[in-house]
Formats: structure tokens, sequence, C-alpha cells
């Protein structure tokens, strides 16, 4: 087994490099500026460390953006077995580190008044980062494992992160129990296929699914890694924990369950699903369809009546990630190219509505105080006009209404299902956008009638989340108005 | 050498998988939990060492297979090799060191969930609706 490491490698890898050092290097000076702190050098308190951490984490993910373009010019190109850097993996790595930059700085401003918690939110942060990347770069059964357990692992934490609080707590509990089972479901499948098939590279497993039918051992194993995987998408049968955890969780650290962590795991079962000749595996796209149909109304149906936002996003999202698996069941092998093209269109609306929708959850809440009663946002608008519209713009762009960027993703969604001839699942969508609308205008009135109980106090917007916010409402809205950019973004990844 | 057959080594590694994930929905408190899941991963585990040692030997044929008709995807400097495999016992040690790290982090929860809610019970804890 040879290999030698080139330049080459060491400039697809850059970017994750970086966030992976990142990590260790803001865990040191953390620690030194504790130690400084205590010795009087720097003002006592644990805020400036905090702000020292949070300013690092942007500075790396940041850079790690920048490095992207770079690693490009070596792309593709795989590093070992185990890796591989392509258009692909590049444009949904650019993805994640743009929605982790938002939740850093959303975490910073929902940290804002704490003093007792010191900066390691930005280290596990940092680390569940590095961790979605290798999930999006990996090709080996190796990588996928030990990429999907770096972020869930410090996921647990995360979720937990307020040590106050026991609705935390329990989230922390509950993620940690049921990601713990999945994962070994997930490595359980993984054993099964490779005990038949003698492979754990994942491209040649796709192969092998798209040469002929596999005996039951490699189907029984699939199904066992989508356990894992589903769970990780939240996707019906396994979402029970979703409502609970995005509840308990802080609502930074919320954003990054709904957006990071489960981009990372569809990027990777895209990658490998996409060019599947499904009519050959019949279980696999059957459990794949009714999949897809329950997240949609289960999703919505559990929503409808939700009188707690947190919970409701959490529905909104399951039924969203049902949209979603529409288009990797699109996909075939004639539509491979618009399914990726309508998957990246998808995400990348489904990220910028659903941080934005929890950035206005978080910068309304406080580490002492979570705003998720329908209470807190009666009569907003009144309390803090812009933070209400822009609330209402990234419902009304989940509900997929035209001029939002959800309109663009949700029709290029249906443009892939009618074009490889899904009609139940098209059909499904439908009645499932109608469901939809109901609830995410049900809140976006809320926002704009007057409250009948007594209001919440007022709290101050701190600058960094504010800046988030705009940012992504401006995409929201010119994305949707001029998705152009964004459609030769996506050719150009499928291209290379 | 007498051989064990994969066939019964991953029927072994299944029934104690089973038996894992009984402990997990049947048990209450927060530590047998814990161990429940323990078992789950190193029934996993043990798979992986199964099927590892039926492929250690002989060249895999499956993967040699398809390894001649694909064109080349090694883009790297790597290049399959027919060298006998260990991947199997490698991926036990992942295992291993994860659910290391995984029990140190539920470890700390119990800890939290003894001083705050004052009981190791699950459903104490189990507060959300809706």
């Amino acid at each position: 087994m040879s290999w030698n490491w080139t330049m080459a490698d060491a400039q697809a890898l850059l970017p994750l490099m970086v966030v992976s050092a990142a990590a260790v290097v803001v865990l040191l000076v953390l620690a030194c500026c504790r130690r400084a702190g205590v010795a009087g050098i720097l003002p006592a308190g644990e805020t400036p460390a905090t702000r020292i951490g949070a300013v690092l984490t942007v500075i790396a993910l940041a850079a790690a953006l920048a490095l992207l373009p770079v690693a490009g010019a070596a792309a593709p190109r795989s590093v070992t077995f185990l890796v591989i850097v392509d258009g692909y993996g590049l444009f949904f790595a650019g993805l994640l580190l743009s929605a982790c930059i938002a939740v850093a700085l959303l975490g910073h401003s929902y940290f804002r008044q704490e003093t007792s918690a010191g900066g390691e939110f930005y280290v596990l942060l940092l680390l569940a980062a590095a961790g979605a990347m290798t999930l999006v770069f990996s090709r080996h059964f190796a990588s996928f494992f030990l990429g999907l357990e770096i972020l869930s692992v410090s996921l647990y934490a995360l979720a937990a992160y307020n040590r106050a609080s026991l609705a935390g707590l329990e989230a922390g509990v509950k993620y940690l129990v049921l990601a713990a089972s999945s994962a070994s479901f997930l490595l359980l499948g993984m054993a099964f296929v490779y005990a038949k098939t003698g492979t754990m590279d994942l491209g040649r497993l796709a192969q092998l699914l798209n040469a002929a039918p596999q005996p039951a051992l490699v189907t029984v194993g699939l199904l066992l890694i989508m356990v894992g995987v589903g769970f990780k998408l939240a996707l019906v049968p396994f979402h029970l924990w979703t409502a609970d955890v995005y509840q308990g969780a802080p609502a930074a650290v919320t954003a990054f369950i709904a957006t990071v962590s489960k981009g990372a795991m569809f990027a990777l079962l895209m990658r490998y699903l996409v060019g599947v000749n499904f009519t050959l595996q019949y279980p696999l796209l059957a459990v794949l369809t009714a999949v897809a149909v329950g997240s949609m109304f289960v999703g919505n149906l559990l929503a409808l009546r939700q009188e707690n936002v947190k919970r409701l996003l959490a529905y909104s999202s399951i039924a969203q990630l049902g949209y979603l698996l529409v288009t990797l069941l699109a996909a075939g092998p004639g539509g491979r190219e618009l399914a990726i093209r309508a998957a990246g269109g998808f995400l990348a609306a489904y990220f910028i509505a659903t941080l934005g929708a929890f950035g206005v959850v978080s910068l309304l809440s406080s580490p002492q105080r979570e705003a998720e009663s329908f209470d807190d946002y009666r009569g907003l608008a009144w309390r803090h006009p812009v933070l209400a519209g822009v609330l209402a713009a990234m419902l009304l762009s989940l509900a997929g209404i035209p001029l939002t960027v959800g309109f663009i993703g949700k029709f290029y969604v249906l443009a892939a299902g009618v074009n490889a001839n899904l009609a139940a699942l098209v059909a499904a969508m439908v009645i499932n956008s109608g469901i939809g609308l109901y609830y995410y205008l049900r809140l976006a009135i809320a926002l704009f009638t007057p409250s009948r109980a007594e209001p919440p106090p007022r709290v101050a917007i701190h600058p960094a989340g504010a800046a988030v916010l705009a940012v992504l409402t401006v995409l929201l809205v010119a994305v949707g108005v001029y998705p152009q950019p964004l459609l030769r973004l996506l050719a150009a990844v499928v291209a290379l | 050498m007498a051989s064990i057959s994969v066939e019964s080594g991953l029927i072994l590694s299944a029934v104690l998988f089973g038996l894992g994930l009984i402990g997990v929905l049947a048990r209450r408190n927060i530590l047998f939990i814990l161990l429940s899941i323990e078992i789950m991963l190193n029934a996993a585990g043990l798979a992986f060492v199964v099927a590892g040692s039926a492929w250690q030997d002989e060249s895999p044929t499956v993967a040699a297979s398809a390894a001649a008709t694909e064109p080349t995807t090694s883009v790297g400097g790597y290049k399959e090799s027919t060298v006998p495999q260990a991947d199997g016992q490698v991926m036990f040690f992942f295992v291993l060191t994860m659910a290391a790290a995984e029990v140190s982090v539920g470890l700390a929860l119990v800890l939290r969930m003894h001083s705050q809610a004052g009981s190791l019970d699950a459903d104490a804890l189990s507060r959300m609706r809706g």
C-alpha cells in the first residue's frame, strides 16, 4: 500500500486542516487567557477570553472559506483512500463553513451576558465544523464514521451547554443516547456490508449497487446504515428526538443542528446514492419513498397546532428534509445533474431561511430565558419591527413564496421530481406545501397582532447577530429575485 | 486452526446487538443505558472483526473485479493494492476510540444529572412535551 504525500494533497486538504488546527489553537489560547485573567494581566472575568475565542473562530472559519478556491485548484483529487476533494464537496464545504460563521456570531450574541460559560462553545463549534467537512469529503466507511462521530460528540456537549438549564441537560442526554444508538446501527450495517462485499470504499459500493441486485445481507446492512443516516437527518420514523433537542438546546446550537449537521449528512448521502439505479435496489427505493412522504406529512401535521416556536421550526425542518429527499429519488441514471443542482439550491435556501429564523429566536433569547412560546412573538412588530420583518421573510421563504430564495429551491426540487416522473412524491410535496403555508403564516401573522398578555421585556440586540441577520435577509431577497449567480455556481459544481 | 464461519460470527454479533438494544429500551437508569449502548457498539465492533477475518487471507474478489472494470478513479498517488486487508480490525480500533469519547461526555452529563435533577432515572429528566 504505497502512497506518497505531495504538495497537491496538502493543498486539497488545506481548508480542513485550518479548521482542525483552529480548534486546538483556540483551546490553548482560551486556557492562556484564563490564566492571564487569574494573574491579573488581563481584566478579570471570562468576557475577554470569550471575545478572543469568538474572533479567532470567525477568522479561522473565514480563512478556511477563502482557501476553498485554493483547494479547488487541486480538485478533483483523492487524498489517500479516505478523502476525496472535488467540486461537489467544495460547494457543500463552502455552504457549511458559511453557516458555521453565522452560528459563531449568533452564539457570541447569545452568550453576551454569560460570565460563567467560557469560550468552549467556539472550540466545540470548530470541532463540529471539522467533523462536518470530513463527512462531506469522505469516500470510505472509516472517514464517514469518524466525521460523523466528531460532529456528534461535539453536539452532545453543545446541546447541554447551558449549565443552569434543566431542559438543556435533557436535550443533551436524549441526543447522546439516541445518537449513540443510531451510530451503532450504522456501524453494524457497515460491518454487514463489508462482510459480504469486502470493500469499504463508498464509490465502489455505489458501483456494485448499480451493477446488480444485492444479496439480502447487503440490503439489510444498507437499511441499518439508513437508520444512522435517517437519525442524523431527523427523518420519520427517526424524528422523535428532534423537537426535544431543538427546544432544549441553546437557540444558536439549534440553528447548527438544523443546518450544518443535516446538510453535511445529506451531502454525503447524495454523493453516493445519486447515480444509483433504484430499479435494481427495490427495497431501498421503497424505504426511501416511504421515509420521504412520511417526513413531509408527519412534520407538517405535528407543526400545525404547535405553540412553541422552536418546536414548530423543528417539525418544519423534518418536513423540509422530506422535500429534499425527493431530489435523491429523482436522480436515477439520467437525472443526476438536475438532481444535484436541485439539492444544492434547496439546501442553500433552507440554510438561509433556517439560520435566519433561529437567528431571530437566538437574538431574543439569552441563556437565562429562551424566547420560545408564541406569546414572546405576538406583537413583535411593535417591539422590534426589524426583527419581526426578518422573521416573517424567513418564514415566507420556508413556505416557498415567490421572490424569496425558498421559492427557487422548492421550484428546483419540483422540476427534478417532474422530470423523473415521480407523480406520487410531487403530489405529496404540493399538498404539504399547502399545509406548511398554514402554520408558517400563523406565526407570521402572530408577529403583527397586538399581544393580549403582558409583553416580554425588550432585549438589546447585539451588533454581531444583527449583522448576520442583515446578510441573510439580503441574500434571501437578492437570490430570490435574481437567482442567476446561484444557478451558475450550481452548474459549475456539477461540471467540476 | 478450527475456524468459525463468518455467518455464525455475524449472528453472534447480531444477538449481542439485540441484547444491547433491549437494554437501551427497557432500562431506566442512565448508567445502564450507557452500558447497553457500549454493548451495541461492541457488537458492531465484533461484526467488523469477523468480517475483517473473512477478508484478510484472500484477495477480495468482489472488490478486485470492481476495480478492474472501474475507470481510473484513483486520481491521487494511491494505487489499489492486492495485499490482504486488515480494514475490519482497523475499524474496530475506531469503534473503541469513539466509544470512549462518547462515554466520557456521557458520564459528564450523568454527573450533571445527579447534581441538578437529583436522580439517575431517565424518566425523571423527561419533561418536554408537545
